[in-house]
C-alpha cells in the first residue's frame, strides 16, 4: 500500500511540474503582440543605374574630347549597391499563429561624382533618391517570431544635380554654364513585394528584417514620358532643360536625349521599432 | 503608463531623424525660408576670386534684410484672377524690391541690387544659410540669419494717387 502511495506521489510529482509548464505555454502562447511605432532603419539596396552610367560615360567622352590636354581623373562608376539609414513606420499585430502589418518606409539614397580637371576645373554630378515603400505583410505570427509576406506600391523622387567645379574647391550650380542645373521629375512609382521576418529579442523592441522589391513602372511604348528637367525661371531658355542621356551629341537639346527615372530597386531591410505583448 | 510616454517620447524622437533632406520637391527651400516671420537679416558678404593670390575679404552688411512670403496678386492686363507665388522682398534702409522666388534646397534665385542671377546653397540650416554667386570667377558668399525681427517699415509711394 505504501509502495502504491509513495509510486502516486512520485508520478505526481513529475507530471504536475509538466502539466503546470504545458499551461503557461498555452498562456504564453495566447499572447498578442501589438505595434504602432516609427521605426530606424538600416539597409543594403541595389538598382541597375545603367542610364546614368551611360550619360557619365559620355561626359567623360565629351570632356575628354573639349579639354584635350587637361587631364582628367574618371572617379569611377556609379554605385548600384549602397548602404543607406531610413525611416519607418509600422502598425499591425500577431499572435495565435496570425500576422498583419501596414509598414511604411521611406530611405534617402545618395551618392556623388566629381570628374576633376588637372587645371582644377571640373564638373560634380549628385544624384539622390528619396523612395517611399508602402506595403501590407501578411503571414504567421508566434510568440516570439513572426514570418510573413509583403505586397504593396512604392512612389519615388529622383534629381540629379550637376555642379561646375573651380579651382581650389569652389562649385556652383547657378545658369552661367549650360550643364549646370538641378533636374529632377514628379513622382514616379510601382509595385513593390518581398517579405521577411520579425524577432523579438527584448521587451517592448521588436527587430524587423526584410527583404523588398521596389518595381518601377515601364516606360510608356507610344508617347514620351517626362525625364529629368529644370524647369526654374533662372535658367537660359536657349539651352535644353533636361539632363542629357548622351553629351557627346550637341546640341543637347534633341527629342530623345534624355533619361527617364524609373529605377526598380531590391532592399535587404533591417528596423528597430516598439513592440508591446499582452498579458 | 510611465513606459508609454516614455515610449511615445522615443517614437517622436525618431520620427524627427532625417526631417529636413525628406523630400526631393521644387521650391522645398522656400518652406524652410519662410517659416514664422519669414524674416532673415543679412548678416555679411565674403568676397574674393577664383585662383586670386588674394584672401578672401568678409563685410559686415548694413541693415539689409529679406522677407520671405507667400505673395497674392490679380492678374489685372488679362482679368485671370489671383495668383499666389513664392516671392522675396530685400530691404535696405528705407528701399525695398520685390521678385519673385525660386528656393530648391541646391539653388536660390530671388532678386538682389548688387549681384544678379541665382545662388548655389552652400549650407542650409532652419536658422542659418549660406549662399554663393560665382560670376566669371568672382565670388561673393552671402551669409544670413533667422531674424526674430519684424519686417522693415518702408515709405510706400502710392501710385495713381487719384
Amino acid at each position: 500500500m505504501n509502495k502504491h502511495i509513495v509510486f502516486l506521489l512520485l508520478a505526481v510529482s513529475a507530471i504536475g511540474p509538466l502539466y503546470s509548464q504545458s499551461e503557461k505555454v498555452k498562456k504564453e502562447n495566447k499572447k498578442i503582440n501589438i505595434w504602432l511605432s516609427p521605426g530606424y532603419t538600416y539597409g543594403y539596396s541595389t538598382a541597375n543605374l545603367g542610364k546614368l552610367q551611360s550619360s557619365f560615360d559620355s561626359y567623360l567622352h565629351y570632356a575628354e574630347a573639349v579639354y584635350a590636354g587637361d587631364a582628367l581623373t574618371n572617379p569611377g562608376n556609379w554605385q548600384s549597391g549602397q548602404l543607406h539609414p531610413g525611416l519607418s513606420f509600422h502598425l499591425g499585430a500577431s499572435g495565435m499563429g496570425a500576422y498583419f502589418s501596414v509598414t511604411h518606409f521611406r530611405f534617402g539614397i545618395d551618392q556623388s561624382r566629381s570628374v576633376l580637371r588637372a587645371s582644377g576645373y571640373g564638373r560634380r554630378f549628385d544624384w539622390k533618391e528619396r523612395r517611399r515603400e508602402w506595403l501590407f505583410d501578411v503571414g504567421y505570427g508566434g510568440r516570439l517570431v513572426d514570418i510573413f509576406g509583403s505586397f504593396g506600391i512604392n512612389g519615388n523622387t529622383y534629381k540629379m544635380v550637376s555642379y561646375q567645379l573651380y579651382q581650389g574647391g569652389v562649385y556652383s550650380v547657378i545658369a552661367e554654364y549650360p550643364f549646370n542645373g538641378v533636374f529632377s521629375n514628379l513622382y514616379t512609382g510601382g509595385i513593390s513585394f518581398g517579405g521577411g521576418i520579425k524577432i523579438r529579442p527584448y521587451k517592448y523592441i521588436a527587430l524587423d528584417l526584410r527583404y523588398i522589391y521596389g518595381k518601377a513602372s515601364k516606360e510608356a511604348k507610344i508617347g514620351r514620358d517626362p525625364g529629368l528637367s529644370d524647369n526654374a525661371d533662372s535658367r537660359d531658355i536657349t539651352k535644353s532643360n533636361e539632363f542629357p542621356a548622351d553629351y557627346t551629341r550637341q546640341p543637347l537639346n534633341q527629342l530623345d536625349n534624355y533619361i527617364v527615372p524609373n529605377f526598380s530597386r531590391h532592399y535587404f531591410a533591417m528596423s528597430v521599432l516598439f513592440n508591446f505583448q499582452s498579458k | 503608463m510611465q513606459r508609454i510616454i516614455l515610449l511615445l517620447c522615443c517614437a517622436c524622437s525618431l520620427i524627427a531623424c532625417n526631417k529636413e533632406d525628406d523630400h526631393l520637391g521644387e521650391n522645398e527651400l522656400f518652406c524652410v525660408l519662410e517659416r514664422g516671420n519669414g524674416v532673415w537679416k543679412i548678416v555679411s558678404y565674403k568676397q574674393y576670386t577664383i585662383g586670386g593670390s588674394d584672401a578672401p575679404v568678409t563685410t559686415p552688411a548694413s541693415d539689409e534684410y529679406y522677407e520671405f512670403y507667400f505673395r497674392t496678386e490679380y492678374l489685372t492686363a488679362i482679368d485671370a484672377g489671383f495668383i499666389t507665388y513664392p516671392a522675396a522682398n530685400y530691404y535696405q534702409g528705407a528701399n525695398r524690391e520685390t521678385s519673385k522666388i525660386e528656393a530648391e534646397d541646391e539653388r536660390v534665385f530671388l532678386v538682389h541690387p548688387r549681384y544678379a542671377g541665382s545662388w548655389t546653397v552652400l549650407e542650409n540650416k532652419a536658422k542659418h544659410q549660406v549662399w554663393r554667386n560665382v560670376t566669371q570667377n568672382n565670388v561673393v558668399e552671402m551669409t544670413l540669419e533667422k531674424c526674430s525681427c519684424d519686417a522693415p517699415t518702408v515709405d510706400i509711394i502710392e501710385e495713381n494717387g487719384g
